[in-house]
């Protein structure tokens, strides 16, 4: 018999507890409109309208839970192959070698440890993380992890990110927890100290300047 | 029994593309089938009614807020009755969708398909728009991080860098070249109708950093529009345009991880390709797509850069052009370093690319996007470049062999073609 990720009744759900959330944050569906018109350079008249419209996101993790439960109790956890022995970081709850037909992986605890494989210093980014620039996107090898996750790497002095450099997981406040990826980032380790300025971190440094003017213009 | 048949475009067009655009999908698409009419006189609907299918790209239902939006188009350009689907795959819509029709025609299941790209992204802000976009990432280990594909393609240029001593002003002389070319290509590009002027390497270096090494000049923006192109058989070609049609040649389409660092040692590259690579700098998906289309046109590895003379890429930005180049073969006899300082990609280079301006110059409307790519390099192996761009200064002359290709992720789905001229 093969093993299968399990399939849970629909009734093991709390959906009670679910209509609560949705009314604490109502849907309201096509909320407001708008109307707004004008003339172009050409003479043709232009007319827009302006609707907003809203939803709420309901992800439910599956076989992902552990890796979320994980998160939650300040614990990453990996992925094993019980064939191959392959380990990953994110999570595969299915075996990537073909050979391994889909093998159920088992979880794996990874150390709190990685090597920093490549990383950018963000000086834009997406709206809810505007105010954190300039901050540093480094994909991480975690443990023996055979793929690189992506996470902030929250460092004084962003231009002294260095490839290869050892990092350390940091776990936000168990109670700001929320059991996704944004419940970890990366710091250096403690033991590392950088290399001594060079061109390109200088370079860096200078392109920073006006990042940090800018998000103090907008944290006024 | 249907056979196999060679597979040709005879025409295609795009609208200008520009960001934000005061028009309905609709008028943008009649625009350009309404234009292919001016330049294919003897195309007709009709034969399509009869003889063909449509196949529509576009990427993202969020910008559209509509789903399956195509069902308007085709309803709107009285098409009821053809057979229609839709492709989305990312960044690599058009040149997915391209290759669909180029499968239909080549096994026989039609004889004339219009590919019809189109993408409006002005229906949110340009700060929710990167968001929509960054939902192309796994939304549960990226998205969430408030990074978006800009950050993301970075820092796979971080370590592409690294690697082989480039520069950030390696990366800005591409970046100069194709807004540059943009300026020939006249008023359907983004650039000459946003900014309307050259730029040189010292603007790309002062500019504000968008995410290390990219700098704004470096990065194409948000666009709106819509291009056609007619794929079609032998038959519709010599019938539609006896003296500018062109032959696909090759195509290949191939995929890699959604998240780049997954592909840090994915089984089935090593397997392919031995351990290391791609790693997170260099995009396999493009070199084994090459691979693949460079067989089937007859286009040694090796030689590529000098079989080939002329290329439409996917430079989304700067960096990405470059990692291009080395995917698809062009650095095997030199170095990264020595390809862009021998000037190789510029209009005079041995493979002038991107002479119709690129992402960087043209624009971005996802779903129109590889399928302007496709066009532009049509024009120059047709002699249309005069015509189209009313300028020749960016035409490539007596060009016979083309390159399209199209991208999609951090490199997650990438199509190539080779087009040559007849
Ligand atoms: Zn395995």
């Amino acid at each position: 018999m093969a093993k299968l990720h399990s399939t849970p009744n629909n009734t093991d759900f709390n959906w009670k507890g679910w209509e609560k959330i949705s009314k604490l944050i109502p849907e309201r569906g096509w909320v407001w409109q708008n109307y707004r018109t004008g003339t172009s350079s050409d003479k043709s008249e232009w007319v827009e309208q302006q609707i907003y419209y809203d939803m709420l996101y309901t992800f439910r993790l599956g076989a992902l839970s552990p890796y979320a439960k994980a998160l939650k109790e300040g614990k990453l956890l990996g992925t094993k192959c019980p064939k191959c022995g392959d380990v990953t970081f994110p999570p595969r709850v299915n075996c990537w070698n073909l050979d391994c037909k889909l093998e159920i992986t088992d979880w794996v605890e990874m150390p709190l440890t990685g090597i920093l494989h490549t990383f950018t210093i963000c000086g834009f980014a997406a709206k809810s993380a505007l105010k954190k620039l300039p901050f540093v996107l480094a994909y991480v090898l975690v443990g023996e992890s055979k793929t690189a996750v992506a996470n902030i790497l929250k460092i004084d002095q962003p231009w002294h990110t260095e490839t290869n450099m050892p990092v350390i997981v940091k776990f936000a406040k168990e109670e700001d927890r929320v059991g996704n990826i944004i419940d970890f980032w990366f710091e250096p380790d403690p033991k590392w100290t950088p290399s001594p300025m060079n061109a390109e971190k200088e370079r860096i440094e200078k392109l920073c300047q006006p990042v940090y003017e800018w998000v103090r213009i907008l944290n006024r | 029994m249907v056979e196999q048949q060679q597979v040709f475009i005879a025409g295609g067009t795009t609208t200008p593309f520009d960001y934000p655009v005061n028009l309905q999908i609709e008028e943008l698409v009649a625009n350009t089938i309404r234009q292919l009419y001016e330049d294919v006189p003897n195309f007709h609907l009709k034969d399509v009614r009869e003889d063909g299918m449509v196949v529509y790209s576009h990427f993202s239902v969020h910008f559209a807020h509509q789903l399956t939006s195509y069902w308007i188009l085709h309803d709107h350009l009285g098409l009821v009755g053809v057979p229609h689907f839709r492709i989305d795959n990312g960044g690599n819509t058009g040149g997915s969708a391209l290759y669909a029709a180029y499968a239909l025609v080549r096994a026989g299941l039609a004889n004339v398909v219009p590919v019809i790209g189109y993408e409006l992204m002005g229906s949110v802000s340009q700060s929710k728009g990167s968001e929509f976009i960054a939902i192309a990432s796994d939304t549960r280990y990226e998205a969430m991080l408030g990074a978006n594909y800009t950050n993301y393609y970075a820092g796979l240029a971080r370590v592409f860098m690294e690697e082989y001593g480039l520069t950030e002003e390696d990366f800005a002389e591409i970046a100069v070249k194709n807004k540059n070319n943009a300026m020939a290509t006249g008023e359907k590009a983004q650039h000459f109708r946003k900014v309307g002027k050259k730029l040189t390497v010292d603007d790309v270096m002062e500019s504000r950093l968008i995410s290390y090494p990219l700098k704004k000049w470096d990065c194409c923006f948000m666009s709106e529009g819509a291009a056609t192109i007619l794929v079609c058989n032998e038959k519709y070609a010599k019938q539609y345009s006896p003296d500018h049609y062109v032959e696909i040649t090759g195509a290949g389409l191939s995929s890699c991880t959604i998240r780049a660092g997954d592909r840090y040692a994915f089984p089935g590259w090593t397997e392919r390709y031995g351990a290391g690579y791609p790693g997170l700098g260099e995009f396999a998906a493009c070199r084994h797509s090459a691979e693949v289309a460079y067989k089937m046109a007859g286009i040694n590895w090796k030689d590529s850069h000098k079989q080939i003379d002329v290329a439409e890429v996917h430079d989304a930005f700067s960096t990405s052009e470059f990692q291009i180049y080395n995917a698809l073969g062009w650095c095997e006899s030199t170095t990264p370093k020595q390809f862009i300082h021998d000037k190789m990609p510029m209009m005079d280079g041995e493979i002038p690319t991107n002479p119709g301006g690129g992402l960087i110059g043209y624009g971005h409307p996802v779903g129109a996007t590889g399928l302007m790519s496709a066009i532009e390099c049509y024009y120059q192996l047709t002699g249309l470049i005069p015509r189209e761009h009313k300028s020749t200064e960016n035409e490539v002359k007596d060009a016979e062999v083309g390159l399209v290709n199209s991208h999609a992720g951090t490199g997650t789905s990438i199509s190539n073609f080779i087009l040559q001229r007849v």
